[in-house]
């Protein structure tokens, strides 16, 4: 319990009363005193109770939720006042800033006759990805002459998951070079187990009976079993560039914002298309994901994804490592980065030389700027664009697929785009 | 030039009056006490009679009372400003409708009680000992009491808050 200003004020004038009146003999400020006492006592009788008074909770009890970017959330708070008298409360459900509320209000006054109970609700929803802390719910409970304030933390903290929005991607075929054994979606130009028909030959003992070509058996009298084309995977791994001094624009919308949606959206269409997924995002620590497939292995990505905390204590040499020594070899790299900073160049020029499959998407960060400046210096621009030209024409040159990506326009145009243009090659 | 006097309280309510249209409840406050101090020294000549004593706490309380009042409106006018942000008008109207219905019951039986309690007490205080029937040493042993009264109940206040965050 907290004593307020007004409080120490009456005291105050109390004290100055019992002073006044001994010094000067006077019974008229001895009623100073007289009248400050009365309305402590009476104060005392309106005072908040030592044990907790009000019974408030969440509406949902799931203390873990996931919701996408830019989705709505409705959070309920039950309110009930247990005592016969009524309260005046403020309610404060804490919220971090980076959560918007969209209907209602997180921050309410709420009047509570005795023994009753009442609902509050508003509406959220989140623009960035990350985890968020929804709580603890405070509130405040005044006396009327506003003596004494009472602060009370209810309701365990929420922990809100935003994931980031996914783009649809089906029109774009992202597969490694170099195929493993197990099964996928990627034609391997051998014979295997598939679904397109590749020949015929005549059976032999263990074939399955259901490949049995019977039209082709009852034409030459002898069986003749259907072959297929296999249909095999690969490893794929994301290394997105999560370095805070590399990172163009605002906390809202940067590139590397925009890095972890294009990864959302990659990880969904490579893992849909059967392959093994990998991960690994570097910034403040390396959060890395040894390649699987799944549902399960999806959420664990996602998790990563939106886990991870921007920085740069990492060296890049760890990520060469990790690389190198820990994850499969052959398997197709693709780095999300805006390329600003030289040593993720070199990083992935020297990965390109060794037997990686190297594939790089870029957000463009002057197209971030764009979106935000509108209008900034001509001649900066045309030298950042110079250099930038520079960088991806290097790494074109070192046989790495470059994806220079606008990204306030859709991924799967410009990935569409630059794959067709590498199969003319 | 007692007469004078009596223009004290008067011209230290324009400081308060002016914290509130400024909104600043520091300014309130050390006004009223300021009003409040003024007003009990020029009265402090005044003999002791039952009806003195009704119109001087009489009228402290109404000071008290607009006093309180004043700080009420200040405060929620803070809160509904807090409020304000994302929440909609009619959220705002029904709270500020009844929080000052709420504080101004409040506040009226409160200091209501607390006069009455004051009257009380200083008649009990002046007609048993303070200067009328038993002059000198009771009336030493009497504000000594007062004193003692006071500390106790600021203590046991201060001992609750301490036991509250324990």
């Amino acid at each position: 319990m907290k004593l307020n200003k007004i409080f120490v004020l009456l005291t105050f004038l109390a004290v100055l009363g019992t002073i006044l009146g001994n010094l000067m003999y006077s019974w008229v400020l001895f009623t100073l005193t007289i009248s400050s006492l009365a309305l402590f006592v009476i104060s005392s009788r309106v005072m908040p109770s030592r044990s907790v008074l009000l019974s408030i909770s969440r509406g949902s009890e799931e203390r873990k939720k996931e919701i996408y970017v830019n989705d709505e959330l409705e959070i309920t708070i039950f309110l009930k006042n247990e005592e016969r008298r009524p309260v005046l409360i403020e309610v404060h459900d804490l919220l971090p800033s980076m959560v918007e509320v969209i209907e209602g209000s997180n921050r309410k006054v709420i009047k509570l006759e005795g023994n009753e109970r009442k609902e509050m609700s508003y509406k959220i929803s989140c623009p960035i990805t990350g985890k968020i802390d929804i709580g603890p719910i405070k509130v405040r409970y005044r006396d009327p002459l506003d003596f004494f304030s009472k602060e009370v933390d209810f309701g365990e903290e929420m922990i809100l998951r935003v994931l980031p929005q996914t783009q649809e991607m089906q029109s774009v075929d992202i597969h490694p070079s170099y195929t493993k054994h197990w099964l996928g979606d990627i034609k391997s130009k051998n014979i295997g187990i598939g679904s397109e028909f590749f020949s015929l030959r005549e059976y032999h003992i263990g074939d399955e009976i259901r490949n049995i070509n019977w039209k082709a058996t009852a034409k030459h009298f002898e069986p003749f079993t259907n072959e297929y084309e296999g249909e095999k995977s690969g490893d794929v791994i994301l290394v997105v560039d999560g370095y805070k001094k590399g990172m163009v624009g605002t906390e809202r919308y940067n590139s590397l914002r925009v890095s972890i949606d294009a990864a959302a959206s990659l990880a969904s269409s490579i893992l849909s298309a059967r392959n093994r997924l990998g991960l690994i995002v570097s910034g403040e620590y390396m959060n890395w994901v040894y390649p699987g497939t799944g549902k399960n292995h999806y959420h664990k990505v996602m998790a990563n994804l939106t886990q991870f905390e921007k920085g740069g204590s990492w060296d890049l040499e760890g990520v060469r490592m990790l690389l190198e020594d820990f994850f499969p070899r052959k398997s197709l790299i693709i780095f999300i980065s805006p390329l600003t900073i030289m040593e993720f160049t070199e990083t992935i020029i020297d990965l390109a030389r060794k037997e990686y499959d190297v594939m790089v998407i870029s957000p463009n960060p002057l197209k971030i700027e764009e979106e935000l400046l509108g209008d900034y210096d001509k001649i900066a621009e045309s030298f950042v664009r110079t250099e930038r030209k520079n960088i991806i024409d290097r790494l074109w040159s070192t046989g790495t697929t470059v994806v220079d990506w606008n990204p306030n326009e859709p991924l799967e145009p410009a990935l569409k785009e630059v794959l067709r243009y590498k199969e003319k090659m | 030039m007692h007469f004078f006097y009596w223009f004290f309280p008067l011209i230290f309510s324009i400081i308060p009056t002016v914290g509130f249209l400024r909104k600043k409840s520091s300014v309130i406050d050390y006004g009223m006490i300021i009003t409040i101090v003024s007003y009990f020294l020029i009265n402090e000549g005044l003999p002791l009679t039952v009806l003195n004593i009704i119109v001087i706490v009489g009228f402290l309380f109404l000071l008290v009372g607009i006093w309180f009042f004043a700080r009420y409106l200040l405060l929620l006018d803070r809160i509904e400003d807090n409020s304000r942000k994302g929440s909609q008008d009619e959220d705002i109207i029904s709270f500020t409708r009844s929080a000052r219905m709420f504080a101004v019951r409040g506040i009226f039986t409160n200091t209501l009680l607390g006069a009455f309690l004051a009257i009380i007490a200083s008649l009990m205080g002046s007609y048993s000992s303070l200067g009328r029937i038993t002059p000198g040493r009771i009336e030493i042993f009497l504000m000594i009491l007062f004193t003692f009264f006071l500390f106790l109940v600021i203590y046991k206040m201060i001992s609750l808050m301490v036991s509250e965050e324990e």
